[in-house]
């Protein structure tokens, strides 16, 4: 398993946002959350990334249970891609490589060759690279940030909302690109039919 | 030639051009001609106390009562730091205490032993004035650094998680809001130094010069206090970054709540 939820309840400030969570993700295996907003499905990934402790029950990512001491090697192998990219970098050439600056990733760092043969599968002009960050729009700040995660190759990729900022036409070029490894788990978020009926599950959370 | 004495008849007269700058602030309704007031004769008041203490610190010139006023000074500068920042007072006293005494003494000897070549490293007339200015001027730009990196922490924390969860470790996502700290911080210092002597003469080297110092002496002098400022700053700024990071990062390496006060 990669992912394991076992009766997982997480709790701000005394107040429950997941109650008794369970759940389990084979590899290779491409799941989404869905649900009206509120619900916990950030709260979820979050939890995965170390980012908010859990309160009862048990996580395990990658057979590890998530602990200070696991954290580490728990994220070095998740590929992540937010929601939102606010993120107050110089150019689109510093977004797409932002990753690459750690030294955990340094190796991926793609060629020149390989980087514009994904640009062009993910109908990205690689002119747009020396362009500033507010003179793209969100569906092409993504689909950089998407583009970095595939050089990145973890093992496992959590999405929040790829669908809101992607028209159709981009779902299944992401969706395309990344379904060609088989290995790789994938958990989304996502409140779009079209991405859903991609995925192999969706949990509706409620 | 040495220094004309100011009387204090005199300086009584100097005081009357502040009708000048007072009469504006009350003109132009600033609210600010009562705090106007108070900053001047609270800055008489404390820099004849600084006279009187200074007079009697040269006079006894003893390494033990140097060492204990600078300690007092990076006592008061530390406290400063913590309540201009807005930072908690328990996490943050201990971390820019230690930055600040190991930087100041630090700096503070190695231009005394090794720039001036004194034999005697505690002399008063040199290590209260050098310490007090470097104390002065790496605080202010500690507070800056401090504030900015800080507050980018709380406000900009989607970079920050991005970075952990792309499998950065704690230093290398912290290294943009280091970035963005360090050229808050630093970079009016730099300016200042690029312009020294062209647009600005500095306080020390007039002071130095009004006092009867050859002027090349006073340049020299001021050149180290630039240099010396510059590498006070940086050596406190990445201390006190790099040691109050430890206490307020838990072990999912994600700020505490209620680092700021």
């Amino acid at each position: 398993m990669i992912i394991e939820f076992d009766k997982v309840s997480i709790a701000y400030d005394g107040q429950k946002v997941v109650d008794n969570f369970s759940l389990s993700i084979e590899k290779g295996k491409k799941y989404a959350l869905a649900g009206p907003s509120g619900v916990g499905k950030s709260t979820l990934l979050n939890a995965i990334l170390g980012f908010v402790p859990i309160s009862e029950g048990s996580l395990k990512v990658f057979g590890k249970r998530v602990c200070s001491e696991e954290i580490k090697y728990i994220r070095s192998n998740i590929g992540w891609v937010p929601q939102e990219f606010s993120l107050k970098l110089d150019s689109v050439e510093d977004l797409f490589l932002y990753p690459f600056r750690f030294s955990v990733n340094r190796k991926n760092r793609p060629s020149k060759k390989e980087r514009d043969e994904i640009f062009k599968i993910l109908n990205l002009d690689p002119e747009m690279l020396s362009r500033s960050l507010d003179e793209i729009s969100g569906g092409q700040k993504q689909r950089f940030v998407i583009a970095s995660q595939w050089f990145l190759k973890k093992a496992l990729l959590l999405m929040d909302e790829p669908g809101s900022a992607l028209d159709e036409e981009s779902q299944d070029l992401v969706f395309d690109l990344f379904a060609q490894r088989k290995d790789l788990t994938m958990l989304s978020i996502s409140h779009n039919k079209i991405w859903l009926d991609k995925m192999d599950k969706v949990i509706e959370l409620k | 030639m040495g220094v004309q004495d100011i009387s204090w008849l005199d300086l009584m007269l100097g005081y009357i051009l502040l009708i000048i700058p007072l009469y504006f602030l009350y003109y132009y309704q600033t609210g600010l001609v009562k705090a106007a007031v108070i900053a001047v004769i609270r800055m008489t008041i404390q820099l004849f106390l600084v006279g009187f203490y200074l007079e009697w610190f040269f006079k006894l010139n003893n390494a033990f009562i140097n060492i204990s006023w600078v300690f007092f000074m990076i006592l008061i500068a530390s406290f400063t730091t913590i309540r201009r920042s807005g930072l908690n007072r328990k996490m943050f006293l201990a971390p820019i205490l230690i930055s600040i005494t190991l930087s100041v003494f630090f700096v503070v000897f190695y231009t005394i032993i090794v720039v001036v070549g004194l034999d005697y490293a505690f002399e008063a007339r040199y290590l209260i004035p050098i310490a007090g200015m470097l104390l002065g001027n790496s605080m202010s730009n500690n507070i800056i650094a401090l504030n900015t990196f800080y507050d980018s922490i709380s406000k900009d924390q989607n970079i920050y998680r991005y970075s952990l969860a792309n499998g950065g470790t704690k230093d290398e996502s912290l290294k943009y809001f280091m970035s963005q700290a360090l050229r808050r911080a630093v970079s009016p210092s730099i300016a200042t130094t690029a312009v020294m002597g062209l647009i600005s003469l500095p306080g020390m080297m007039t002071g130095q010069i009004l006092g009867g110092s050859n002027p090349m002496v006073a340049i020299k002098y001021q050149i180290m206090m630039m240099i010396i400022i510059l590498t006070s700053s940086m050596i406190t700024i990445m201390l006190s970054i790099k040691i109050s990071s430890y206490f307020v990062f838990d072990q999912y390496d994600m700020p505490k709540k209620g680092f700021r006060k």
